[in-house]
């Protein structure tokens, strides 16, 4: 009889089933959340649960359509990825875009590979990007201050002119941590951020490696960065940009995720890392939030094989160990 | 599965995030509040100080804006008392050879002439589409002109000394004040008071007090209903008026029509003889440097004449300083006769204390209102020559004038307010600034309700 004792799911007996983690993470996300209601108002609540009810929806009729057996218990994964997929869209995003990515995101990238938890790359990180490179005006609705109204609706039907607020370097930092600033409708808040990250960290549903290591990378590589993209570099430069592009929010939300980041240590750190470079490498030439989201779907694809790798050289070492030991 | 422990413990985790969340942003919020608005401000002040100096400004935000997508953003600037000095336009206008260049146009508050050009502090050398030396010789055409503004042709500049700027001629300045002697129908008494600077009216305000004291000045009134007039509210229209009067100048050039309406001023629908009359006699008042205090005055000597007591003794002050008390039941005190005992006009305030002090000579000038059922509107102290017995004509008198032969930016050349030279070699240049003057005019046309034609 085989001394291995470990056993395949759905066989593990653990407090932090499916339902769990997920609650973990929409609970999480309440602070950026209201962040981006207390700015944007109504559009924004309009926006969030339109996003979390057309991705149950669409999450729904698939599973209708192919057949699958969806689990004993209700999907909270179609919540979560339409809220997250909500908190990364500016807020004069119009219903038919914020349509339009979540289809593909819950569609192509969730449900075209069997569902919660059987997703390769995550997809509200997918979907997101998917609208940024199909139409990238309709991506460009941001409001602050004066141009901004808690009750303006209009946007969400109309698509208005493209606001562009290009330079940050003028905002505080005060400002930029607490999200006043013309940002997406959940990425600008950085403490807000920390908190949810906090407080996954606390309840053990995210891996620190990727983010951590993936942040530290691009620390390291800002520089380098923007000598090749403006020749110049500044301190300043940098927090700017580590508050107010949504780097942050990646890390933590998009990163740290459980389904499709690596799970080993080793994995994780080296997706962290080759993310981090990938972001830094493609900013000079490519959006801000393409060369932001594309590296995570680059490491999304390659975290089974990394996974894989790290896998077979931790055997490699126990079976080298066996035979010394003999 | 989850559990129900399960279920209220991630309850009570999302209330105390959400809690916490709140407690971030709004503190944050307030926090960083005052960061963000001194450095808009800052933002403002260094890209706008050029054209409109002001202790602050505030951004327009109006419907009519997305009419006009050539205008990147509308400010009002104001001082530090809180005064509004003035607008600035951040505007995008396509050069005659098709190239686009930004520029900031400020006008004055009020009587909006054009005070400042200038291309943005942050415009890229490449984008100077107009060189300094150039734009210091438009400025100098430019700015203190009425908008809208368009090139002095053969035909226009004949007329140059009658529509480009026109000012009423021996104006003193100061502020200046008259009212009707009698209340209307509704028992409001009209009230005109003008401030004039530099020759020029620079502020008009047309309003009506009650002589029933519980009840609301007549603007006010209109404004929440409880005086209703044909057309727009009466508010509106009084506005309308006093920022047709700042424009012309000249209360003759309203072109009143014989039943006391004009077809001049969009939006316009009431009754302005009082306006006019009263505008006219703020004039004569000018003309004699007799101010709101000497008119005040004036009044006080009538009621002492009347009655061997003045206002404050009779209790006529109201809370605005304001005498209310009509003179109706005295008609003797202000009315001429002829030698017929027909009334044929009233005699200003200014007039008739001269009368009670004995200092009136008749060969003093004398601006007299007619009554309203003389039908006639002879204006005093206009130099215009044109027969004002025409209902409804504008000054310029020659019928050529009233029609429309040609238009500049989509504006029509009767309704253009001031007219210039191109500046010599800078044609193009001048051509520029113009259009971007005359969108400026057309966006606070819809967006003040103008009715100016």
């Amino acid at each position: 009889m085989s001394k291995d004792k470990r056993q395949l799911a759905p066989f593990i007996h653990t407090e932090k089933n499916a339902p769990y983690i997920y609650m973990t993470l929409l609970a999480s996300l309440v602070p950026c959340t209201v962040c981006g209601i207390f700015y944007y108002g109504i559009r924004a609540i309009v926006l969030i649960l339109f996003c979390m009810l057309a991705f149950t929806l669409s999450d729904n009729f698939c599973v209708r359509v192919t057949r699958r057996r969806s689990g004993d218990y209700f999907d909270l994964s179609s919540l979560v990825e339409g809220l997250l997929l909500a908190l990364m869209l500016p807020p004069n995003t119009t219903l038919i875009s914020a349509l339009v990515a979540v289809l593909f995101a819950s569609v192509i990238t969730k449900q075209v590979f069997g569902g919660a938890g059987s997703n390769i790359i995550n997809p509200a990180c997918s979907g997101r990007l998917f609208i940024e490179l199909v139409s990238p005006s309709w991506m460009q609705g941001f409001s602050y201050r004066e141009d901004n109204s808690w009750f303006s609706v209009i946007s969400l039907v109309v698509q208005g002119e493209p606001a562009k607020y290009k330079d940050y370097s003028n905002f505080t930092f005060s400002e930029l941590i607490t999200g006043n600033y013309p940002g997406l409708i959940g990425t600008a808040c950085l403490a807000c951020i920390v908190i949810g990250g906090l407080f996954l960290t606390l309840k053990g549903t995210m891996r620190l490696y990727s983010p951590v290591s993936y942040l530290i990378t691009l620390i390291s590589f800002y520089p380098i960065s923007m000598l090749i993209e403006t020749r110049t570099f500044t301190f300043d430069g940098f927090i700017v940009y580590l508050l107010s592009s949504g780097a942050v929010f990646v890390a933590v939300f998009l990163l740290g995720d459980l389904t499709t980041m690596p799970s080993r240590f080793t994995a994780g750190v080296f997706a962290g890392v080759v993310c981090g470079i990938l972001t830094m490498a493609t900013k000079p030439f490519l959006s801000p939030m393409v060369s932001l989201l594309a590296p995570v779907l680059a490491v999304n694809f390659l975290s089974f094989v990394l996974d894989f790798f790290s896998k077979t050289l931790s055997r490699r070492k126990v079976r080298s160990r066996e035979v010394d030991l003999s | 599965m989850m559990t129900h422990s399960q279920l209220r413990q991630f309850i009570m985790e999302a209330v105390l995030l959400l809690v916490l969340g709140a407690a971030i942003v709004i503190g944050g919020n307030l926090m960083s509040s005052k960061n963000a608005t001194r450095r808009i401000q800052n933002e403002y002040h260094y890209r706008f100080s050029g054209v409109l100096d002001c202790a602050s400004y505030e951004k327009v935000k109006s419907k009519a804006l997305n009419d006009f997508p050539e205008i990147d953003g509308v400010y009002i600037g104001y001082d530090t008392m809180g005064i509004p000095k003035g607008y600035v336009v951040d505007l995008m206008v396509q050069m005659p050879n098709e190239q686009n260049m930004a520029i900031l146009v400020s006008l004055d508050y009020e009587s909006t002439r054009v005070t400042g050009i200038a291309l943005p502090p942050d415009t890229d050398e490449d984008s100077r589409y107009i060189s300094e030396d150039a734009m210091e010789l438009i400025k100098e055409k430019v700015i203190g002109r009425q908008i809208p503004i368009t090139f002095a042709t053969e035909d226009h500049s004949e007329d140059d000394d009658k529509s480009e700027n026109y000012t009423v001629e021996g104006l003193n300045d100061g502020v200046y004040y008259a009212q009707r002697l009698f209340d209307d129908r509704n028992r409001y008494i009209d009230y005109v008071e003008m401030e004039i600077e530099n020759g020029v009216i620079k502020k008009v305000k047309w309003d009506a007090f009650s002589t029933d004291k519980t009840n609301q000045d007549r603007s006010e009134a209109s404004l929440k209903g409880a005086y209703v007039t044909s057309g727009l509210d009466w508010a509106t229209q009084s506005y309308n008026l006093c920022h047709a009067l700042l424009e012309c100048q000249e209360p003759d050039r309203l072109a009143m029509k014989s039943n006391g309406t004009t077809d001049i001023v969009d939006g316009v629908t009431c009754d302005i003889r009082p306006f006019v009359e009263l505008a006219k006699e703020c004039i004569g008042n000018s003309k004699a440097g007799y101010g709101k205090e000497a008119y005040m005055r004036g009044l006080d000597a009538m009621l002492v004449h009347l009655f061997e007591k003045d206002a404050e003794e009779l209790g006529y002050l109201n809370e605005d300083g304001h005498i209310v008390f009509s003179f109706e039941k005295n008609p003797e005190i202000y009315t001429i006769y002829n030698d017929d005992e027909v009334a044929v006009g009233y005699m200003p305030v200014r007039q008739i204390e001269a009368v009670i002090n004995g200092t009136w000579h008749e060969g003093d000038q004398d601006p007299v209102s007619t009554p309203a059922s003389d039908g006639g509107n002879r204006g005093n102290g206009s130099n215009l020559d044109y027969d004002s017995t025409e209902d409804g004509l504008t000054p310029g008198g020659a019928l050529e004038n009233q029609i429309i032969t040609d238009s500049m930016d989509d504006l029509p050349m009767s309704e253009m307010a001031s007219f210039i030279e191109p500046v010599p070699d800078y044609y193009d240049e001048t051509r520029t600034v113009i259009k971007a003057c005359n969108t400026c005019y057309k966006f606070l046309k819809e967006y003040l309700n103008w009715k100016v034609t």
